[in-house]
């Protein structure tokens, strides 16, 4: 394959007594390779990162003040509520209340929640937690039931 | 007193060794450095003497990498949540690793500017080498004039060949004369003094 | 010129030839800084175009150095020295460097052009600073750079690697020190 590049060298126009001749520039086959290779890297990566759906992440509610954290990494969160310090954990994509001062620890005992729009909380502590994110297309139930 | 001033007054006071020595220790106290005040102070200390120096900066190019920094860091939300602007959000452990970052970053530079020069002679067959290569530079850089847009390569190339051919008589372990600045005590106290304020600012806090 | 240069040992001629190497990455890289720039993020990367052409014309060992002494020489001519920006420009050339020796490696010239091998340097070298990029400078979110990196690499890659042909197929000076190099 074929391919000029004159123009930037520019010799037809250069007055010097030049040795520069007209050379083109020929493409051989491992170019051609390493050339799609990287505009394939490029649109993968393109398509992936920009296309895909953003990371979810678990936002904690109090009275007057949120907590934003991403739900793939694994984290132990203290916040303080209305009774004392809420650990809440995230583990595994998923979040769960693991320790509050409430009587009735309903919180620790509920589903660990890791799907957008789930939500769990400690009503006495006045602590909400909910998944944030781009709406999962995976996603097979808008809804369960019980 | 114009910048030409200030960095022939600056590489006249400091020994090029010496000052390189002191930026790679000072370069260290600020990576041990804890916290983003004291990393903040350094970077403001780091940021003088770049100037002292006679160093071109840019100001504008300083804080459009600093925003950089930050802004890149708070795309991924982490920490409680300080104020959000439509859909950016500022959460306090991003802000914080962000300035903390862009800060660090920002008197990296600033330090390696105010202590390194052209002057700088390393040891060894490799520091042979290095100046070697840089009297080479310094005579095909006598051809940046020559060159043009239209025959770039041309040009070029006719420098090189200058050069090249030059070149038949140097040996390559052939000591460079030191243009850097005698040792003085005026510069040893400058470079002592700053280490050990760096050093103490270690221990001073938290 | 060449009569005189037969008298002195290949060694010698060599650690000239590496040593002349590196002196025009400097001065390549203060022609760049002269030149015009249509778009401010693109860094042609003129500086690596002797580490390109030593490819061929250098053994490994004074590859590597070739590589080192670039770096090192251009973070102090430039202030860099102990900052992040020499950390990512000594793993960025140290990538593409290995990885275009590579490429030569198992390619010959007919088969593969400073080109291809510009263009999987230039990727290489992108990557390898995205990497560090993450660790040191962005976090998390300098996976959104990763395509842009990509592009940009290929595009620089394009040209420098065109830029390289036709300063190969022009260049006396080049000849010359291919004479050399062969000893």
């Amino acid at each position: 394959m074929k391919r000029g590049k004159g123009s930037d060298a520019n010799p037809a126009k250069d007055p010097a007594p030049s040795r520069l001749e007209r050379q083109s520039i020929k493409l051989r086959l491992f170019d051609v390779v390493i050339i799609a290779l990287a505009l394939a890297a490029f649109s993968a990566s393109a398509l992936v990162i920009y296309g895909g759906p953003a990371p979810s992440s678990l936002v904690i509610s109090t009275d007057g003040e949120d907590w934003i954290y991403p739900l793939n990494e694994d984290r132990v969160v203290q916040v303080q509520g209305k009774l004392g310090l809420v650990t809440i954990a995230i583990e595994g994509g998923r979040a769960r209340f693991l320790d509050s001062p409430c009587q009735n620890k309903l919180c620790i005992g509920a589903a660990p929640i890791g799907v957008t729009g789930d939500w769990s909380a400690c009503l006495p502590s006045g602590v909400f937690i909910r998944v944030e994110g781009d709406v999962d297309e995976h996603d097979e139930f808008d809804a369960i039931v019980r | 007193m114009d910048r030409a001033q200030r960095r022939e007054r600056w590489e006249g006071l400091f020994p090029a060794g010496r000052l390189a020595l002191t930026g790679a220790l000072l370069s260290l106290v600020l990576l041990f450095q804890p916290s983003l005040e004291g990393r903040a102070v350094i970077l403001a200390a780091a940021l003088t003497a770049a100037w002292l120096s006679g160093r071109k900066l840019s100001p504008l190019l300083t804080l459009l990498v600093m925003a950089g920094i930050v802004g890149a860091n708070l795309l991924v939300p982490l920490g409680r949540k300080l104020a959000s602007w439509g859909p950016l959000v500022i959460t306090e452990i991003a802000l914080y690793e962000g300035l903390t970052k862009a800060v660090t970053f920002e008197a990296l530079v600033f330090i390696s500017k105010a202590c390194l020069g052209p002057n700088l002679r390393l040891p060894g067959p490799f520091g042979a080498f290095f100046a070697s290569a840089l009297r080479t530079y310094e005579r095909i850089l006598a051809y940046k004039g020559k060159i043009g847009a239209r025959s770039f390569i041309a040009d070029i190339d006719a420098a090189l060949v200058a050069v090249y051919g030059e070149k038949l008589d140097t040996m390559i372990g052939e000591p460079m004369d030191s243009r850097s600045a005698p040792a003085s005590l005026r510069g040893n106290g400058y470079l002592i003094a700053t280490t050990l304020l760096g050093l103490a600012s270690l221990f001073i806090g938290r | 010129m060449s009569m005189m240069n037969s008298t002195r040992s290949y060694a010698e001629g060599r650690a000239r030839l590496a040593s002349f190497l590196a002196a025009l990455a400097f001065f390549l890289s203060a022609v760049e800084y002269m030149l015009p720039r249509p778009v401010p993020f693109m860094r042609l990367g003129l500086a690596n175009l002797p580490i390109l052409l030593a490819v061929d014309l250098l053994p490994f060992g004074s590859y590597i150095t070739l590589v080192f002494v670039k770096v090192l020489g251009m973070s102090i001519l430039s202030g860099s020295l102990f900052s992040y920006v020499a950390l990512f420009s000594l793993a960025g050339s140290l990538a593409s460097a290995l990885v275009m020796r590579g490429l030569r490696f198992v390619a010959t010239e007919r088969r593969v052009s400073y080109v291809g091998l510009c263009v999987a340097g230039a990727l290489a070298s992108n990557l390898a600073q995205v990497a560090l990029a993450r660790v040191f400078v962005f976090g998390a979110s300098a996976r959104y750079m990763l395509p842009a990196f990509l592009g940009l690499g290929l595009i620089s890659g394009l040209v420098l690697g065109a830029f390289a042909e036709l300063f190969a197929l022009n260049s006396a000076w080049l000849r010359q020190a291919k004479e050399d190099a062969r000893g």
